[in-house]
């Protein structure tokens, strides 16, 4: 999915546009508020994290820098949660698009989920 | 990259959250830059990362200090702060002595340590209760990467 597409379908609000998005689009989603089960479920995970995104409802720098880490550049904070002028500024020095959702955790992925598209793969 | 070999230290503050992960951050930009692979770069910026978290977590205060040879990345995460008391313990995954403020952060959930060695290819370990913590790891750079 685009990113426009995905904003849509979460009805979300982009707080800061990288620009770029991976040419086939976004294909896989880490539905996750623990950065460090971010990071262990990022270093097994087969598929191109360049084309993951994730859903969090956790408003803190680390999760952009946790991002950047695992190139996730696309991060969709959810139940409304905004994030601060900090965040958002490091997220676009780090070229990562975030936006903003009203939905919870469990219907942000559920939505996502019905327009197919795919689980991280944590082995 | 060539033959050259390189080294870099970051220093690491005790509690500033608001710098953490910009050592780990730099390590990877240049990694980048020197043309490492991709799935070598992650695996260090993941190790980096949760390095660099401990020590703004846990300590005083710190370094990070990266080799790059052409055969293998070498990292040492040194510190003064609480030390390990007990290693072993340390490495069970779950198993945190993290403040309420840091897993307010999304970390704390005692996988730090574990997820170092997940993606390294050697850690060890050295500590001195109420002293001091060196962590060391290596990754190789000759390794078949796994498709």
């Amino acid at each position: 999915m685009k990113k426009e597409e995905i904003g849509v379908a979460l009805e979300a609000v982009t707080l800061t546009d990288c620009g770029s998005e991976p040419a086939g689009g976004y294909e896989t989603v880490c539905s996750c508020d623990l950065m460090s089960d971010l990071l262990a479920i990022m270093n097994e995970a087969p598929c191109d994290s360049h084309a993951t995104i994730l859903l969090t409802g956790l408003t803190n720098p680390q999760v952009i820098r946790t991002c950047e880490m695992v190139d996730i550049r696309l991060i969709v904070f959810l139940r409304g949660r905004q994030p601060t002028n900090e965040m958002v500024e490091l997220a676009g020095e780090c070229g990562i698009t975030i936006m903003c959702s009203p939905h919870t955790m469990f219907k942000g992925s559920g939505i996502l989920h019905s327009l197919q598209m795919k689980d991280v793969h944590y082995k | 990259m060539g033959g050259e070999k390189i080294h870099m230290d970051f220093p690491v503050k005790g509690g500033n959250f608001s710098e953490a992960g910009e050592a780990a951050s730099k390590i990877k930009s240049v990694l980048k830059q020197i043309g490492v692979q991709y799935e070598i770069i992650r695996r260090v910026a993941i190790a980096s990362y949760e390095a660099e978290m401990n020590i703004v977590a846990h300590a005083e205060g710190g370094q990070i200090s990266v080799d790059i040879a052409p055969e293998e990345i070498s990292v040492t995460a040194s510190d003064k702060g609480p030390g390990i008391p007990d290693i072993e313990q340390a490495m069970i995954e779950g198993f945190s002595t993290a403040s309420a403020k840091i897993r307010e952060m999304g970390f704390g959930a005692g996988m730090g340590l574990p997820n170092i060695k997940r993606a390294v290819d050697w850690m060890n370990i050295e500590s001195t209760a109420g002293e001091s913590t060196t962590l060391q790891f290596k990754i190789s750079l000759k390794k078949p990467v796994s498709q």
